[in-house]
């Protein structure tokens, strides 16, 4: 059964690929002005419907946080089947996720404290008069909406293009975005390339089910996720939001310290798992592949797997990209990591740093979006035990060098990287820092349409 | 509290009728006759491969109020990764466990599984670990490497600076993947 | 040698609260009484509410479940251990259950309600608690070392090597 377009918020199952975003934080007041705010966005909403060759200016979508939905007076009897970590929120779960030190909820930026995002509208633009038509869109509805409803504050963000290369790039240089779960739907996405899937076999890749991403549908296991929340749960989606600060100067300098005689590039490719442009360490340890890199999508960048390389000697066993997606590492094929994949539609923030250039403390980033079925399966095993922790990849203390702080351990942290001539690599520090987010329930649009008229069928 | 530092003690007890109590101590019997041989069965190499667990025990206990199954164990990481683990690798012997115990789903499809464990296990009123900030991985490690680590020493005190250079580089780099 | 013991005691029919409380009221980590027991690698109390068949309406039996992992001894002199170095807590705990004969008598009395052991799995056997300890220290000095000798020169690494690693 394929995934119904016309009530699937579009940016779930296939990305948008605008190079634009502003992330819009909305509170709602009190329930009626709420409501009449959902029911002036729910014919502005885009779908999951292609848009063939011409795509819109712009497009809207929102997700809710669990202060939203009970600012909307969503029945305690229906809130209760929500998952308990949506209830939670991000910062109720900052021991499972390592949020803590600097990244702790207490440090949190204050427009994204704890238990402050309500409604997040989610605005992409084609270019930049087609974002700003969508914050018109959104200011008129907001003030439609009446007394109470606010617009609290804004997160712009922006893809990073790097002139004469398909794929984007992240504040830390390295090619982002094209590594997506491939996903057994026709809608979903151009993911379907090999190495997308879970392995199957010597050499193929499986799609996988949508329902490990999209409530209503068959998951991994045959299992229909979200039936208990009746209506609310058709064609809806968990989302994560959290606002990642970079320190690029930092992990430049840290590279720089590092190098040792192979170079900094070569230690940045450890790290990673992946050399700047997108090649992966794993199928090709000493060098990028230009050629791989070009081809559209990076169509040739996913295809590899880790269990001929037990022991890290060509990808280490704690880079960055083998902890976020073990593939077949964690051994018996896939069958540890098939129910652990997100999909992830995030965007840079922030100005970028000129190569060479000091430290300017500017404020820069990822805007970190992924969506998934359970937020406590999905999400929350891959930040909580493969990358703020290192036990379940057999590195005990030692968390993911790029995205993770150290964590309280008897040894300095480290990262190892294995072979017959291994380095230790470090201490580390922490370059990435969370400064606010929350888990977000994204709604199918005829529960978006439900949620307006209050009274249910839930 | 359940859990100490890395460790997670769970605790389930499942009533079991007569025939699967004698099954059971058969069973159980068979297993320890072949481990005294030496010889290991499927769902030991399975369990020990996943390595997240320190101790686990399955015990039949007989009661007034009936035959239980006793199983607990002390295990590092979520409680719904560790059912989810054993349900989908060491199926067989999950079976093999409580396939006749009384109304205990199959360990597959796994949320059923998971569900039943999660809810029958038992709150714990007191846990004790000696070495609570260690897994089990970081103690194997940590023991290979206390061995290894004891015939080098044997070595050093004889060899001048160039040598024993030389033989504590090598230590390092051979045992990179423990330490 | 590691070695498990398992003890099913009942408790009394209005005594389970009080349990409860006195084991809430023990203190936790490092200042468990069983960390005064040498070579306990884990150890745990649990109230089990109540074991009943399906078929029963009764109310159930509520159970207290003592479970334990240790080095070298028998499970006699284990539990000869916690009487003498946890006298207080282990009547204090065990108090609340049918038949308990006092502290002279507990070791005797816990034994006769041993749970034989049926299947296990244990990932390190042969390792006493003390070695765990050991051993988990040294890797962490061994951490410190690798990387602070990856720049350190050939004459140094003695030097480096005494200071980071020991012997201890």
């Amino acid at each position: 059964m394929t995934v119904d377009q016309h009530d699937l918020q579009g940016n779930v199952l296939c990305g948008y690929g605008f190079p634009l975003a502003k992330f819009e934080f909305v509170r709602l007041g009190e329930a009626a002005a709420g409501r009449r705010l959902l029911a002036q966005l729910r014919p502005a909403l885009t779908d999951a419907t292609s848009w063939g060759s011409s795509p819109p200016p712009f497009a809207i979508n929102l997700s809710l946080g669990w202060q939203g939905l009970r600012a909307l007076e969503v029945p305690d009897a229906v809130l209760e089947r929500f998952p308990e970590e949506l209830r939670a929120g991000m910062a109720g779960r900052a021991d499972v996720l390592g949020d803590a030190g600097e990244a702790a909820p207490g440090r949190w930026q204050e427009e994204l404290r704890p238990g402050r995002i309500e409604l997040v509208v989610a605005l992409s633009g084609r270019d930049e008069p087609g974002l700003e038509q969508a914050v018109a869109a959104l200011r008129a509805a907001v003030d439609r909406a009446g007394p109470g409803v606010v617009l609290d504050h804004e997160e712009p963000a922006a893809v990073i293009a790097v002139p004469g290369e398909s794929l984007a790039r992240e504040h830390f240089g390295f090619a982002d975005g094209f590594a997506q779960p491939a996903i057994d739907d026709p809608r979903a996405g151009p993911y379907n390339k090999p190495g997308q899937g879970t392995p199957a076999g010597e050499r193929n890749w499986k799609p996988i089910a949508p329902g490990e991403f999209v409530l209503g549908y068959r998951d991994e296991d045959g299992v229909v996720p979200g039936r208990e929340l009746g209506a609310l749960g058709r064609d809806a989606t968990f989302t994560v939001f959290r606002k990642l600060h970079q320190d690029v100067a930092g992990f430049r300098a840290f590279l720089d310290e590092h190098a040792g005689d192979r170079g900094p590039e070569w230690l940045a490719s450890r790290l990673m798992g992946r050399w700047r442009d997108g090649t992966p360490v794993e199928a090709s340890p000493d060098a990028p592949h230009a050629e791989w890199a070009s081809e559209p999508r990076g169509a040739r960048l996913n295809d590899f797997r880790y269990a001929g390389d037990p022991d890290g000697h060509r990808c280490p066993l704690g880079a960055h990209v083998r902890r976020a997606n073990p593939r077949d590492a964690l051994g018996w094929g896939g069958t540890l990591t098939r129910r652990h994949r997100i999909i992830r539609r995030g965007m840079p923030y922030g100005r970028p740093l000129p190569e060479g250039a000091d430290d300017d403390r500017a404020d820069r980033g990822l805007m970190f979006v992924c969506h998934q079925a359970s937020i406590a399966r999905q999400f929350e095993v891959i930040q909580g035990l493969w990358l703020a922790d290192g036990d379940a990849l057999g590195l005990g203390d030692d968390t993911d060098p790029i995205v993770a702080g150290p964590r309280p351990a008897p040894a300095p942290a480290k990262f190892t990287i294995e072979g017959r001539e291994p380095r230790f690599v470090g201490p580390l520090r922490r370059f990435v820092t969370m400064r606010g987010g929350e888990y977000l329930f994204t709604p199918g649009l005829a529960a978006v349409q439900a949620l307006a008229d209050g009274g249910g069928p839930w | 509290m359940e859990t100490i530092g890395r460790w997670t003690a769970i605790t389930v007890i499942t009533p079991i009728p007569g025939w699967w109590d004698a099954l059971l101590r058969a069973n159980f019997r068979r297993l320890e006759r072949r481990r005294r041989r030496g010889c290991r069965s499927r769902i030991m190499s399975d369990l020990e491969r996943l390595s997240f667990i320190s101790f686990a025990h399955w015990s039949p206990v007989r009661l007034p109020s009936g035959r239980y199954l006793v199983f607990q164990s002390n295990f590092n990481g979520a409680a719904k990764q560790y059912v989810e683990a054993f349900a989908r690798i060491v199926t067989w012997g999950m079976r093999g466990l409580w396939w006749g115990a009384i109304d205990v789903p199959g360990p597959l499809p796994v949320a059923p599984f998971e569900a039943y464990i999660m809810d029958q296990r038992l709150p714990v009123d007191h846990y004790y670990c000696a070495y609570p900030e260690a897994s089990t991985k970081m103690v194997l490690a940590a023991l290979e490497l206390r061995e290894r680590h004891a015939e080098l020493e044997r070595r050093l005190p004889a060899l001048d600076d160039a040598a024993f250079a030389a033989a504590v580089r090598a230590f390092m780099a051979d045992n990179h993947r423990v330490i | 040698m590691a070695r498990e013991l398992c003890v099913l005691t009942s408790v009394l029919p209005d005594r389970r609260e009080a349990l409860a409380a006195t084991l809430a009221g023990l203190p936790e980590g490092e200042a468990s009484p069983l960390a005064r027991v040498p070579g306990t690698h884990f150890a745990r109390w649990v109230v089990a509410p109540s074991l009943r068949r399906q078929s029963d309406l009764g109310p159930g039996t509520a159970c207290l479940v003592f479970a334990v992992e240790f080095d070298h001894r028998n499970a006699t002199e284990y539990l000869e251990d916690v009487r003498r170095r946890l006298p207080d807590e282990a009547d204090g705990v065990w108090r609340h259950c049918a038949g308990y004969p006092g502290a002279a008598r507990l070791v005797t009395w816990l034994l006769a309600h041993r749970v034989q052991p049926g299947f296990s799995i244990v990932a390190f056997p042969a390792a006493t608690v003390a070695e765990v300890r050991e051993g988990l220290a040294l890797r962490a000095r061994l951490a410190a070392f690798a990387l602070a000798a990856q720049r350190t020169p050939t004459e140094g690494l003695r030097e480096a090597w005494r200071e980071h690693v020991g012997p201890e």
